[in-house]
């Protein structure tokens, strides 16, 4: 299996263009859209370059329409790209040769491969004929994939009859039951409780380390992120921001540390401004960003100027680092 | 006339939904040209055979034909689109809006689609109406017995789809009672004396298909006295009832969907 | 050839299972494809008053076999890839190391397993009701029908896959089908029998597919006249015409798909 030495994605100047029709509510629009369309250029991508090397973890940040998926279908061949190099485990992804497709897999947390009525097990069939893995193979992985994910008992329910947070795991045990080196992951614990999403989580982890394998993967929620990616790529209206380390992200983009007080006595808003940005001032709890060179001489300052009852230092949470990455735009 | 309203917005914004399907609507038309064709092929068969379709005039039986060809338009615009979003809305639990909005329910979902194909249906069904009871020598009183005929039989063919429809509330994938019901309008387009004796009574008195087309046609003609009309107004409403009722009754099981 | 082999079966033993879940659906299904029952009738009360060339027995074993055809030959591969298109399944179809049509053609292989059965069950109806009209055709005619029904089964799947492979491009696609579906209503033989057409009427339709869809192999079961040679060629002309328009179709279509964006 471990045959292609260069990188497992390598991206240069990747660019992809749309084009939508466009149409205004109301009747009279509705008629002229019906006899003339108007179209409208949309560049989804616009020159993303990146290396992924083989068994890296990479998160993949953006707010919606930021050009993520647009991204990931162009990796995974689904999508050709207007422009750019794109080569993924030594294959021009949209060839979609059958060599290049073994080796991958794509999991959308909105959109299900799985036959709706019928058990996963039926499923798992059809994916263990067209990948080509034998009867004995397929029963010893569907056990193990099960035995991960904690799906044993529900392998012969129909799928309709399962929850979201099962039917997840079952969908990611289809998706990788060909044992993928690049696994692509769109949104994969969109939706689930914090129990299934942790689960999904330790499960992708024990997979790349039980096969070595890369994995690309969007998320909304940093846990996610935090609990897999050692690196990340940002990417805002179709262009790279930052691509680097999570550590790195939060230097780069808040070179802030978060100072959280309770005071004794509740303080006005405008008698902390001076200190530092109000992340939250309700009544006695305050928190404050505060910037890194000034940190100690302000933290003198507030014991000084108010009654503190208690004050701790800590790193502002990814997820405010990434708002403002988003609603700042500044790279 | 909040209804009205209602009815208006309703198909003002599906109609909108569907124009997105310039395609669609223009095979539409060729679609409807193509199976008016077929429709009188058909009938023409058996006259160029020498079969009289049960002792009917070309000309009268043509009316017939007519009125089926309405109710399969109603079928297409209206009572399609609408019987596949009641299955969509129960499966997905969004019927759920529907029942929490102050105006019936049944109302609502029956009407709350309009499919643009319909259109090129309607009209060439009406043409063909319209020349059916030109030829036919329709005097004023008889085009005005046929428009009453007309709008018994939509009452009556609507009531009977609906009473299917409902069942969408336990089996949820019921699509293809679709199929099965524009094939018992198929049936409806020739005059039911054509059809040998157990097929004329199954579609008498266990599928109303002769109080659909072949009734209000031979009242039109003046093949029965106009107070027959009463006897197809009474059965189509009587089925309306029976679909209410049977509608209420199904709510009842209606679990809505978990997730 | 082993892989070859164990992917067919298990897909279409996996489609079977799927279209099981569906058996209600289906059995309605059968149930609206009984218009040849109502044509028999009022063909056999025309029969009985001496008007055509058959009698009341011709027409029943003869509606009979459209009905057998028909059920046989039913198809909606544009409607499963329409469906996939929309709701994105299509996207882990390309994904897979295995052209999509297989999944479509062994979606309809299996659901013929959960038909015939019904198909029986309707067959033991009708020679309950009319036991002189049911003759076994000889194994001969009996072969060479289901020869018929599957090069129609063919040509109406390589239409349908034409029609939906247009999904890529059209947004509604499947209603292109229903022009192929009201032609083959009325050009089929499912209303009469084919010596009932006017002559110029067939004599045009023999160059098209619809006649050999549905009247050759009922004729051929019904012992009506049939020149069998001439559809059984026609039916493969077709099948290679639209078999080769949907490869077209399918390269071309998978570049615009990927151009547009899955």
């Amino acid at each position: 299996m471990a045959e292609a030495l260069g990188p497992a994605v390598r991206a240069h100047n990747l660019r992809k263009v749309y084009r939508v029709a466009e149409k205004e509510p109301g009747f009279a629009d509705t008629l002229r859209h019906f006899v003339r369309r108007r179209y409208r250029e949309v560049e989804a991508v616009r020159g993303v370059s990146f290396v992924i090397e083989p068994g890296e973890i990479v998160g993949f940040l953006g707010a919606n329409g930021a050009g993520k998926t647009t991204t990931l279908k162009m990796l995974t061949g689904l999508i050709y790209p207007s422009g750019g190099e794109l080569e993924v485990l030594g294959h021009v992804p949209y060839r979609r040769e059958a060599a290049f497709l073994r080796q991958i897999t794509l999991v959308m947390g909105n959109k299900q491969q799985l036959i709706w009525d019928l058990p996963v097990l039926d499923s798992l069939r059809i994916n263990a004929a067209v990948y080509e893995i034998d009867p004995a193979e397929a029963r010893r992985r569907t056990r193990a994939f099960a035995e991960l994910l904690e799906i044993e008992d529900i392998l012969t329910q129909p799928v309709r009859k399962l929850s979201l947070g099962q039917r997840m795991k079952a969908e990611l045990m289809a998706s990788l039951f060909h044992l993928p080196r690049l696994l692509f992951l769109d949104e994969p614990t969109l939706g689930l409780d914090v129990n299934a999403q942790a689960a999904v989580r330790r499960f992708l982890r024990d997979y790349r380390e039980r096969y070595g394998a890369t994995i690309l993967l969007t998320s909304h929620y940093m846990a996610d992120i935090e609990a897999l990616a050692e690196r990340v790529l940002v990417i805002h209206r179709g262009a790279l921001l930052y691509d680097g380390g999570l550590g790195g992200l939060v230097e780069r983009f808040a070179p802030f540390k978060e100072v959280r007080l309770e005071l004794a006595a509740p303080a006005e808003p405008a008698e902390l401004a001076g200190f530092g940005e109000v992340a939250e001032a309700s009544g006695r709890r305050v928190r404050l960003l505060v910037t890194k060179e000034g940190l100690t001489r302000t933290v003198a300052e507030l014991l000084s100027r108010f009654e503190v009852r208690d004050l701790s230092v800590t790193e502002p949470p990814l997820e405010d680092v990434i708002a403002r990455v988003f609603s700042e735009g500044r790279v | 006339m909040r209804y009205l309203k209602l009815l208006t917005l309703f198909w003002q914004t599906s109609l909108a939904a569907r124009m997105e399907y310039r395609t669609a609507f223009a095979l539409a038309f060729l679609e409807a040209g193509l199976e008016a064709a077929g429709k009188l092929f058909g009938v023409y068969l058996f006259y160029a055979n020498g079969f009289d379709l049960g002792g009917w005039r070309w000309q009268e039986a043509l009316v017939v034909l007519g009125l089926a060809s309405l109710l399969d338009a109603f079928f297409i615009g209206v009572f399609n689109p609408n019987l596949r979003r009641i299955s969509e809305m129960v499966q997905d639990g969004t019927l759920d809006f529907v029942l929490l909005k102050p105006a019936s329910s049944q109302f609502w979902v029956s009407v709350q689609q309009f499919a643009a194909e319909g259109v090129p249906f309607v009209l060439m069904s009406l043409g063909l109406l319209g020349y059916a009871g030109a030829v036919a020598g329709l005097d004023a009183a008889g085009w005005l017995r046929l428009g009453l005929g007309a709008a018994a039989a939509l009452l009556l063919a609507y009531a009977v789809a609906f009473l299917f429809a409902t069942t969408s509330i336990w089996f949820v994938k019921i699509f293809n009672v679709v199929y099965f019901l524009n094939t018992i309008v198929w049936t409806g387009q020739y005059p039911v004396q054509a059809y040998s004796r157990p097929f004329r009574l199954f579609m008498t008195f266990v599928l109303p298909v002769y109080f659909m087309t072949t009734a209000p046609a031979e009242v039109a003609l003046a093949r029965l006295p106009a107070s027959w009309l009463l006897v197809v107004f009474a059965v189509a409403g009587g089925v309306l009832v029976l679909s209410r009722a049977f509608w209420r009754f199904a709510l009842r099981f209606y679990a809505s969907a978990s997730s | 050839m082993r892989w070859l082999v164990r992917k067919a079966w298990t897909l279409v033993a996996v489609y079977f299972a799927y279209m099981l879940e569906y058996r209600g659906e289906i059995f309605f299904w059968m149930l609206s494809g009984i218009t040849p029952f109502f044509f028999m009738s009022a063909w056999t009360a025309a029969a009985n008053q001496g008007l055509t060339g058959y009698d009341a027995n011709d027409y029943a074993r003869y509606f009979f076999a459209v009905f057998v055809a028909r059920q046989l030959g039913i198809v909606w591969a544009h409607w499963n890839m329409s469906e996939d298109v929309r709701s994105g399944r299509f996207s882990f179809r390309l994904l897979q190391p295995l052209d999509p049509v297989w999944h479509y053609l062994a979606d309809h292989v299996g659901e013929r397993g959960v038909r015939l059965p019904m198909l029986a069950v309707v067959g033991l109806v009708f020679a309950w009701l009319y036991p002189e009209a049911l003759v076994w055709p000889g194994a001969e005619r009996a072969a060479l029908g289901l020869v018929a029904v599957g090069l129609a089964f063919g040509v109406n799947f390589f239409a349908s896959y034409v029609v939906g492979l247009l999904a890529l491009w059209l947004e509604d696609a499947t209603s292109i089908y229903n022009l192929w579906y009201v032609a083959m209503l009325f050009f089929s033989g499912m209303l009469a029998p084919l010596a009932l057409y006017p002559d110029p009427v067939r004599q045009v339709l023999a160059w098209t597919p619809f006649p050999h869809l549905v009247y050759l192999p009922a004729a051929i079961w019904s012992g009506l006249e049939a020149d069998a040679t001439r559809g059984l060629l026609t039916l493969l002309a077709w099948n290679l015409f639209f078999f080769t328009l949907g490869r077209l179709l399918w390269h071309l279509g998978r570049r615009h798909y990927s151009a547009m964006g899955a």
